[in-house]
């Protein structure tokens, strides 16, 4: 049930985007066929076919108007005037080469200078260890002192030895590697 | 004599859906049923009706097709979808709710 709607409302939009002109076309036809049927309704009324036809064109309204009006239904409008936005876009940028040719140049080379900075800040700064392949498993080990009693335990970080860090090496199976 | 009031807003769908529910017709027919039932009541503007319709086209409440009609014309039929009638079931408990709240207030009397 809400499958068979979806699909026969991707249907309608699809046809009011790419078959359009025909569905102006029918929409059209749907109105001419009402106007023709008032234009008769008069004439059987005792109307000329001139008084008719006048008559039923004030009866209906604006025929332009009620197009746009049954158009606007359609829920394409959004995308349509995308489009046209789009084209009109080109066009202006058609109109003077010179310009467009400016533009599109400054971009470039801002976007290309803000993305080669960015890289290197982001080698140098941001990921430090461009080798190790898991950054996050990354942590960083220190040694601390016990003697300057308990209380300064939390403070008194110190850097690991070079014998230390040999021992960690060869035994320790916390962790998968070691760098300095 | 007063004009004619104007249709509750939304309700040009709700009396199009029931009286597409009677059987399929074409927005003419549509136009000229309205003015009959109601006897001349609700005066729906032909410039308003359509879009109406074609709102519920592409609502999925009703669904178009073009068909001869009678001397030799085609004419856009509209028909009811089944999700047409669950809505029209929907507005028409709505609209019950509504004029009954309505019809409640109007008729107080006063003291």
């Amino acid at each position: 049930m809400r499958w068979q709607r979806l699909l026969s409302t991707i249907r309608l939009r699809l046809r009011s985007l790419f078959r359009r002109s025909k569905a102006d076309q029918e929409l059209r036809d749907e109105l001419q066929d009402h106007l023709e049927r008032q234009i008769q309704e008069n004439i059987d009324a005792g109307m000329t076919p001139d008084e008719a036809r006048l008559s039923a064109l004030r009866a209906l309204g604006g025929s332009a108007q009620i197009e746009e009006q049954c158009r606007e239904q359609r829920r394409v409008r959004i995308v349509e005037d995308f489009l046209q936005d789009l084209r009109y876009g080109f066009r202006q940028l058609r109109r003077s080469p010179g310009f467009s040719t400016l533009a599109v140049l400054c971009l470039t080379l801002g976007i290309g200078a803000n993305a080669a900075v960015f890289s290197w800040i982001e080698g140098i700064l941001l990921r430090p260890f461009p080798a190790v392949a898991h950054q996050e498993r990354l942590v960083a080990i220190a040694a601390t002192k016990t003697a300057g009693g308990k209380k300064d335990i939390e403070s008194a970080y110190d850097n690991l030895s070079w014998p230390d860090w040999l021992d960690f090496q060869k035994n320790c199976t916390l962790f998968d590697s070691f760098i300095v | 004599m007063s004009k004619p009031s104007d249709l509750v807003q939304g309700t040009l769908d709700l009396l199009v859906l029931k009286i597409l529910a009677l059987q399929p017709l074409n927005g003419w027919d549509i136009s000229r049923r309205l003015k009959q039932i109601s006897g001349d009541v609700l005066q729906v503007s032909d410039g308003s009706l359509y879009p109406s319709l074609h709102k519920l086209e592409q609502e999925g409440w009703i669904s178009a097709e073009w068909r001869p009609s009678e001397n030799n014309r085609r004419s856009k039929f509209y028909s009811l979808t089944r999700q047409g009638r669950k809505q029209l079931e929907k507005e028409t408990a709505n609209w019950d709710r509504l004029s009954a709240a309505i019809s409640g207030i109007v008729r107080l009397k006063e003291v």
